[in-house]
């Protein structure tokens, strides 16, 4: 508890440098996050693999096809993401602004495991556009998909609404900050630390007696200036200090 | 009466003996006296490792302290390169120890009064080209076991241990040393290293002042003090 202590005192010693190293970090992050980050915005759509009847007219949800489904979703993956799919969307909606290679950035595909659901993730400058965006290449996915895979099996589950989207997503004032003040902690905590090990000056009591063995006969505290200027008290009396104690030697 | 301050504004046992600073030189005080449970402890030098640690502020206010005391005292600079304590004390300086030791002059022609009851002060005297023999002298020696006969205690005032050759001379003619460290500005290596010095010619230390000792606020308050 002793050591517990010491570094107590080796952080509160220099509590300064750690305050401006918190308050740097955060008014940096503060900073950044509100004038020099262009809000991205994310939409979502989902699309479901499933051939609702098969060739007879019967639903066709026995284990065998949906496990096809399953795996089928990995090519439907990689053809959203081709030139086939994104060059038609850039083609069939000039007003999104974005050439086919543009929105492969932009598009993300993912599905969860043994799953049918694919979700397609957009993001855009505004949560319409990424919406827009999302909803274009689901539709247009779906619409190709008889043509290049000849079945037609591809729902779309839910589409973008721009309003579930109105909060950027690269935006978070508060946690960065956040993020920012503990590690701008940790990094201040460490440089002085570093400071306290690189510094070989002595310093206390403790360390005089431990460093050389000497017993440490008084300590003196920087003298104030106000203690060094002669108070009227004291000139007026022609013996000063020790008259007005009693002393041991008595 | 003589101007009761000085150029470094730090006579502060004088000054404001109730301050903090001038309880800690009257345990300094105290706590010399405890340290030599047998032998008696009259000649007292205060090193230090490098220069403008403080030792003429130290030595300064110990002499008050003890002159306060009801002690015979008498503060003798033997740092007779950059001698500091006539400008403390504001006595003159044209003759003093190296007159004196150069057969000029006698030695109670040169001891100065300092407005502190029972304190006297014997001055450098003007800077000779050879200090070091001056105090290693035979008249040196003569000179300090006339000056016992006289004072309860003789404090000197010298120049830095590791600079030169004459503090560890004077340690040999003094009952004990004081050295004094400043916090935070002295590397350890070289104050274990003035402490060897001084151990080698088989000086006696009797301890440490840490000097410059940064208080945090709010516990710097004077225990005692009806102000």
């Amino acid at each position: 508890m002793v050591e517990l202590k010491e570094y107590m005192q080796i952080l509160r010693k220099r509590i300064w440098i750690i305050v401006a190293f918190v308050a740097v970090a955060c008014i940096g992050a503060g900073v950044k996050n509100y004038f020099f980050t262009v809000p991205v915005y994310e939409a979502n759509a989902k699309l479901i693999v499933n051939q609702a009847y098969n060739a007879e007219g019967f639903p066709n949800l026995d284990i065998g096809s949906i496990q096809t489904n399953i795996k089928v979703i990995n090519s439907y993956i990689e053809i959203i993401k081709s030139p086939a799919i994104l060059d038609k969307v850039a083609a069939t909606y000039p007003d999104l602004g974005m050439s086919g290679s543009q929105l492969g950035q932009n598009i993300q595909v993912t599905t969860a495991k043994e799953s049918q659901v694919m979700s397609l993730t957009a993001t855009g400058l505004s949560s319409e556009k990424a919406a827009k965006t999302v909803n274009a290449v689901a539709k247009v996915f779906k619409s190709q998909i008889p043509a290049i895979m000849k079945v037609d099996n591809v729902t779309i589950l839910s589409e973008a609404k721009p309003m579930d989207s109105s909060r950027p997503i690269n935006v978070n004032p508060s946690l960065n900050i956040l993020v920012s003040f503990f590690v701008g902690l940790l990094l201040a905590i460490g440089f002085v630390f570093l400071l306290e090990y690189l510094d070989d000056t002595l310093k206390t009591e403790d360390e005089l007696e431990k460093e050389l063995g000497i017993p440490a006969l008084a300590v003196v505290s920087r003298i104030k200036k106000e203690d060094a200027r002669i108070s009227k008290q004291t000139t007026s009396q022609k013996q000063v200090g020790d008259g007005q104690y009693a002393t041991v030697n008595q | 009466m003589p101007r009761l301050t000085n150029d470094k504004g730090s006579l502060v046992t004088m000054a404001n003996p109730k301050s903090s600073s001038s309880e800690a030189y009257r345990k300094l005080r105290t706590n010399i006296l405890f340290s030599s449970i047998d032998s008696q402890i009259q000649t007292i030098m205060i090193a230090s490792a490098l220069s403008g640690e403080g030792k003429t502020t130290t030595i300064g206010n110990l002499a008050v302290a003890y002159a306060q005391e009801g002690k015979k005292v008498l503060l003798m600079d033997t740092d007779l390169r950059k001698p500091a304590v006539h400008r403390m004390f504001n006595v003159p300086n044209h003759v003093g120890l190296t007159s004196v030791l150069s057969s000029q002059y006698k030695v109670t022609e040169v001891l100065r009064e300092t407005g502190v009851e029972g304190l006297h002060v014997l001055s450098s005297g003007p800077i000779p080209p050879n200090p070091s023999e001056m105090i290693g002298s035979r008249k040196m020696t003569a000179l300090l076991e006339d000056l016992k006969e006289k004072y309860d205690v003789i404090l000197f005032d010298t120049p830095p241990v590791l600079a030169v050759t004459d503090a560890l001379i004077i340690s040999s003619l003094c009952d004990g040393v004081i050295l004094v460290v400043s916090a935070g500005k002295v590397k350890k290596d070289l104050v274990k290293k003035a402490k060897s010095h001084l151990e080698h010619v088989n000086a006696r230390i009797l301890g440490a002042v840490l000097n410059n000792v940064q208080v945090p606020k709010g516990r710097n308050a004077n225990y005692g003090e009806n102000a």
